[in-house]
């Protein structure tokens, strides 16, 4: 219900080659975490924190992580510190595991998202839809 | 378009698609995108449907269902769709085509087209929404004829085979009268009332009529809607304009960007109850009123109401509509359309068109209205210090203080309505009206006695009042944000009041109200039946004012009481079950007992016979009793009244403030119901606690002329707070008419008297010549005198820090609130002036007490000053009655010619004429003024006293010998006066620096002696002659000074007394020395004084030494005032004398 349209409808997965975006909340990529890994599709929801105009890497947090974000494939995307933004992509870990990156692909802006609730309904879906 | 597609693990396939981001490419960048919509189909059902629209989407309305019978089945089912207007284009190229690819070319839109997109179709509500603006073709439609109750419409339907498809190559054309529909972009600043009421930018205010029409969890305040195809209104209601955006079938709303705050959703949906299907039922300037009215009647009477008594519920109809329809004219109502009707006919509906809005007034909640108040008491004081005119302030006694307003505003300026319970307020007995939000002071002039707590009133006209001093601070510094904006009521902003110098209250008549709702507990007052025992028969003497014993404790505050004196008729009558008021007992009997002490008893007492009594409202005549022999004994009969106290709680202050001194009343008493058994309200010093229903006001009408009087015309300039007693003859709830017998009740009553200013005047006059020489010297100085009562005008007011007098006086009364302001009042009439002193708490003001209200002081105490001057006085029993206001403004015209009277001499002749010593045997005039100086002393007469914590002295007497030049003549005079003559605030290092000692040397010794403070605290006074004094006094408690010397030149035999019996030390008695030897042959005074006689001067008898009767003065004097010569005054006076001839 947070998001803008949502539908529900069976899908062949076949013929697509992108692989699903998995809503995961930022606070829990950790380096322990199974999400954690080298080309991994996630969602992943944060407050900008600083913008770089010459690399367009924009940088996200939610509590103490924070999380560049490579933003060169988005378009019609307006930058403003201190909004909240929500980004789909692929998650690009360099040689030191602090080094990561997210390659978006999708990205919109998500002002107003009671974030508990949020959290709350991740986890039901997640144990109910069993979301890897 | 942007998406994430989530398989479900153990959904072998199966996964949530999610739609992040859609929109189609706009033309300029892509303009060959085109799509199709169709429903899926597994089979053909052969529906036939060759009709076609093609044109652009002008609006959609929100999905609804509705009972749908086929008119050739006869199958009835519901049916669930949406509607959409297209405007289409009627070229003939275009009616002949039939598929999309072949249109091209410029096309012109003119005709409008409604299609029902009908169940399954009905999902495509989002897409369509989405498409307004843009061109499409439609294929396999139906046309169909749609009836709705007796209307019919030819219009597309969509079947299973309707396609949609979107013509992003043809270039659109809408001529202008298409589109001006109206749109808006803002804000979301407020929502209110679960989304009915949505304000944006602070400045527009959108009313849904559907909550479905709102996206419910991205609307919050701070985001950015736009709206489409709404109404504009332009409402002048009373109070405030608002420009209104109504949302009606068409409107399109949706959020541009969510809120960047973290806000909480405000929208809810709710079922449609009675008041919601009749919100609906309005146009849209009294729907919104309407809303208004509903915000705020659930915060003026959340605490009293239920919600259900104040909204209804689903059926019936609460407190709110009932009064809404009640005071909405017909004409706001506009019948109610089924969707269809509203959708086809949209462009024609009257929907926008107002009417009269300057009806709809604000039923405004009390705390706003206060803050509306003293918003606009900030700017009449902003707006007058702007004006050039110089402020005038008034002074008294040399001293300025600032100006004050009253400003009377009629309820027009304001277009609200005030609504709420009338209350005696528990704390500070006054009447209130009250609501959950706030309260605010109410004087009503036709005060019924059956005023109900529970019934809450609607007042429509009434008066405002605003008064107070001027504010001297910087009145920028008030912000009070709009009390009456539609914002602020519907968010319940409360106010507090916080302009303490302005006082605020309303006048209104209660006949001029309207009963909104009484709570069904309240029991019938109607019959009275209940009361089982007896009345009686009372007039009301005296009202004393509520004394705030306990200023500091609100839990003894809470408990606090109200009294009245009351004198009761030896009579008593019971209400018989038809109503009747039936006497017990003989009046004759009752009389018998309560003069049983008398023994000039008449034989032949007043005797009774029936006489009408005619009640109000119930309909019912009743004979009784009622008529007074005139006898001889009335006086006896007035004097053998017993008198009783009625004792209000704070539940009842109402009845206390209904009650009017020299009304009549019927106590209920439940004693003495028995005709032979006598009650204790019979008893001497007896008391009765009032409760509810226990008085009954009875108006006895004694002559024709009772409603010849004009009823008090309530100008803007003036407003009558309280009617008078015969103008209130048709609201009492026994209207008696004893005419025949008025001669006999009117010697029957005790005297009321209310004295004017003039003569009151006169009356202090008398009096203060029976005072002179009379008051005992050797008392305490206790204020003693009369009671008396004075009307007049309060032409100014102030506080008054420095009057010793009242101080004194109020110490001695034992005035209950130390804390309690010292206040000088200056009561007028038409001539004269008099000034009240005393001391009265601000709290305890009666409302509409301030400059230029007429006034009646009843028991004030007219006593006498130390200096003989007369003084007003208020008490802790003196109740402040104030009949009426008029308007003030601070640029006052100078005051008629109104001389101010502090003392006697003022009144006669502004100043006395010089006189000499040797003319006073042969002079009328007792007051006169003389210049001379003192030769020798009589008599001195010192005392220790205290002022607060400090040790002080006072002079209870002075006698001297004065000389005019032309004779010699012995003067009397007390405190100040005689200070005055003795030089004492004088410094005294002259005495020190004299004869008798250095200056160095002298503190040390006074200090061995035990005369001076030994203390380390120099003060400033320590060289003061009464400093010194004070110490001396400290040991001897009371000095008396003789001089038996003959010769008038030294002061030789002085003796003195000590009043504690000790010796005097030599420098005690240097210092006595000093003062009076330097007192005589000194400066030259103005005197004021008057000539008394041998019976006063007895008093003095025992102060007169045989010596001075030797010297041969004969003339003795009371000096009222001294003053040391100033020339320049003296030539001024001359001057004034010459001029007047």
């Amino acid at each position: 219900m947070f998001l803008g349209v949502v539908s529900q409808c069976s899908f062949s997965m076949a013929s697509l080659g992108i692989k699903p975006g998995v809503p995961v909340m930022l606070r829990e990529l950790q380096p322990s975490s199974p999400f954690f890994k080298h080309g991994q599709s996630l969602r992943l929801t944060g407050k900008l924190e600083a913008y770089h105009v010459e690399n367009r890497i924009a940088v996200i947090s939610d509590g103490v992580v924070t999380l560049k974000v490579n933003t060169r494939n988005l378009t019609d995307l307006t930058f403003c510190i201190g909004s909240w933004y929500q980004f789909i992509g692929e998650l690009v870990i360099g040689l030191d595991s602090n080094d990561m990156l997210l390659q978006a692909r999708v990205g919109r802006i998500v002002d107003g998202l009671d974030l508990n609730l949020y959290q709350q309904s991740l986890h039901l879906s997640r144990n109910l839809m069993g979301w890897i | 378009m942007a998406w994430n597609y989530l398989p479900i693990k153990q959904g072998e396939g199966q996964g949530v698609l999610e739609i992040i981001q859609w929109r189609f490419s706009s033309p300029d960048t892509a303009p060959l995108c085109e799509f199709s919509l169709r429903v899926e189909l597994g089979r053909d059902s052969g529906v036939k449907a060759s009709s076609f629209a093609f044109g652009v989407v002008k609006s959609v309305s929100l999905a609804f269902t509705l009972p749908i019978e086929n008119g050739k089945t006869g199958e009835m089912g519901d049916s669930v769709g949406f509607l959409a207007e297209l405007v289409t284009c009627i070229c003939d190229k275009c009616a002949k085509l039939r598929s999309s690819n072949e249109k091209s070319g410029l096309h012109q839109f003119t005709e409008s087209k409604v299609i029902y997109f009908i169940k399954p179709t009905h999902k495509w509500r989002p897409v369509i929404a989405k498409l307004v603006g843009k061109v499409m073709y439609l294929s396999g439609l139906k046309k169909r004829l749609v009836v709705v109750g007796k209307e019919s419409y030819v219009m597309l339907v969509s079947t299973i085979k309707t396609k949609v498809s979107l013509c992003a190559s043809v270039a659109s054309y809408l001529p202008t009268d298409h589109s001006n529909r109206g749109a808006y972009r803002g804000i979301v600043t407020g929502i209110y009332l679960h989304g009915a009421v949505i304000e944006l930018d602070k400045k527009v205010w959108l009313l849904i009529h559907d909550t479905l029409l709102v996206p419910h969890y991205s609307l919050r305040i701070g985001a950015t809607v736009s709206v489409r195809d709404f109404h504009l209104v332009h409402a002048n209601f009373a109070w405030t304009k608002v420009i209104i955006l109504g949302s009606c079938v068409m409107t399109s709303l949706c959020i541009d960007a969510f809120t960047v705050s973290d806000t909480k959703v405000l929208v809810k949906t709710e079922e449609k109850s009675a008041l919601g299907n009749f919100v609906e039922s309005l146009n849209l300037s009294a729907k919104f009123w309407v809303l208004l009215s509903v915000s705020c009647f659930k915060c003026k009477f959340r605490a009293v109401l239920s919600d259900k008594e104040l909204l209804g519920s689903i059926n019936s109809a609460g407190l709110v509509q009932t009064y809404i329809s009640r005071s909405l004219p017909p004409d706001v109502f506009r019948p109610h359309n089924s969707m269809f009707v509203a959708f086809c006919n949209h462009d024609q509906c009257t929907y926008s068109s107002g009417h009269d809005q300057s009806k709809c007034k604000l039923i405004v909640p009390l705390s706003n209205f206060v803050g509306r108040c003293e918003e606009l008491w900030i700017s009449i004081q902003s707006e007058m210090s702007e004006s050039s005119e110089i402020h005038c302030n008034n002074t008294c006694d040399g001293i300025s203080y600032p100006g004050y307003r009253r400003r009377i505003i009629p309820s027009d300026d304001f277009g609200c309505i005030l609504m709420g319970n009338i209350r005696a307020c528990s704390s500070s007995g006054r009447l209130q009206l009250v609501d959950a939000t706030g309260n605010i002071d109410v004087a009503i002039p036709d005060l019924p006695s059956d005023l109900s707590v529970q019934t809450i009133y609607e007042v429509k006209d009434y008066k405002v009042v605003l008064e107070g001093f001027r504010i001297e601070r910087d009145t920028s510094m008030y912000d009070f944000g709009e009390p009456l904006s539609c914002c602020a009521i519907f968010k319940r902003q409360t106010y507090r009041k916080r302009i303490h110098g302005l006082k605020l209250y309303v006048q209104f008549c209660l006949k001029d109200t309207v009963c909104v709702a009484s709570p069904s507990r309240v029991p019938s007052n109607l019959p009275h039946s209940e009361n089982h025992g007896a009345n009686h028969l009372l007039v009301i003497s005296h009202k004393f004012p509520l004394t705030n014993k306990f200023p500091f404790n609100p839990a003894m505050s809470s408990c606090s009481s109200l009294f009245a004196e009351a004198l009761l008729f030896p009579c008593k009558f019971k209400r018989s079950e038809n109503g009747q008021l039936i006497q017990l007992g003989k009046f004759q009997d009752a009389l018998d007992f309560s003069r049983r002490d008398h023994k000039k008893a008449s034989e032949k007492g007043p005797w009774l016979a029936p006489c009408s009594l005619a009640s109000r409202n119930r309909g019912v005549s009743a004979t009784t009793l009622s008529q007074f022999n005139v006898d001889s004994s009335n006086y006896l009969v007035a004097k053998s009244l017993a008198r009783i106290l009625l004792e209000f709680k704070c539940e009842n202050f109402l009845s206390y403030q209904m009650l009017r001194i020299g009304g009549y009343y019927l106590l209920n008493c439940s004693e003495g119901s028995s005709p032979t058994r006598v009650c204790k309200c019979w008893e001497k010093g007896g008391s009765f606690i009032v409760t509810e229903n226990t008085l009954q006001s009875l108006s006895l009408s004694f002559s024709d002329c009772v409603n010849l009087k004009d009823p008090s015309g309530s100008s803007l300039d003036e407003l009558v707070l309280l009617k008078s007693l015969s103008e209130l003859h048709e609201i009492m709830d026994l209207p008696v008419d004893l005419k025949s017998v008025s001669q006999g009740i009117t010697n029957f009553l005790p005297p009321i008297q209310v004295l004017s200013v003039s003569s009151c005047m006169q009356h202090m006059f008398h009096q203060s010549r029976n005072f002179y020489g009379s008051t005992d010297l050797e008392e305490q100085r206790l204020a003693q005198g009369d009671l008396i009562s004075v009307c007049g005008d309060i032409e100014y007011f102030h506080d008054n820090d420095c009057d010793s007098v009242s101080l004194a006086a109020s110490k001695c009364l034992k005035i209950p609130n130390p804390r309690g302001n010292n206040i000088c009042i200056h009561l007028a009439d038409d001539n004269q002036m008099v000034v009240i002193g005393g001391n009265l708490s601000r709290k305890l003001y009666p409302v509409g007490f301030g400059v230029g209200a007429s006034a009646t002081f009843h028991r004030l105490l007219l006593t006498c000053s130390s200096n003989r001057k007369e003084k007003l006085l208020l008490t802790s029993v003196t109740y402040i009655e104030i009949t009426s206001v008029r308007k003030v403004e601070t640029n006052r015209e100078p005051n008629k010619q109104m001389l101010k009277v502090d003392s006697l001499i003022e009144p006669l002749c502004h100043l006395p004429p010089l006189r000499l010593f040797s003319d006073l045997h042969n002079q009328d005039s007792k007051i006169t003024r003389f210049c001379c100086r003192i030769l020798t002393l009589n008599v001195l007469v010192l005392e220790s006293c205290t002022i607060g914590s400090f040790p002080a002295y006072k002079i209870p007497l002075a006698g001297f010998v004065l000389d005019d030049g032309s004779a010699l003549c012995n003067c009397w005079t007390d405190d100040v006066q005689a200070s005055t003559l003795l030089s004492l605030p004088g410094i005294c290092s002259s005495f020190f620096s004299s004869d008798f000692s250095s200056l160095e040397r002298a503190p040390k010794r006074l200090l061995a002696s035990g005369l001076c403070h030994c203390s380390n605290d120099y003060g400033n006074n320590k060289n003061t002659v009464g400093y010194y004094l004070e110490h001396m006094l400290k040991k001897h408690h009371k000095v008396i000074v003789k001089n038996h010397g003959v010769s008038l030149d030294i002061c030789q035999d002085l003796l003195f007394h000590s009043g504690s019996g000790k010796v005097f030390s030599i420098l005690e008695e240097r210092l006595l020395n000093y003062i009076i030897l330097s007192s005589c042959h000194g400066p030259t005074f103005n005197v004021t004084g008057l000539v008394m006689d041998a019976s006063a001067m007895k008093k003095f008898d025992t102060y007169i030494s045989e010596s001075a009767v030797l010297r041969g003065c004969m003339q003795n004097i009371w000096i009222r005032e001294v003053a040391r010569v100033d020339p320049l005054k003296d030539a001024f006076n001359l001057i004034l004398d010459i001029k007047n001839g």
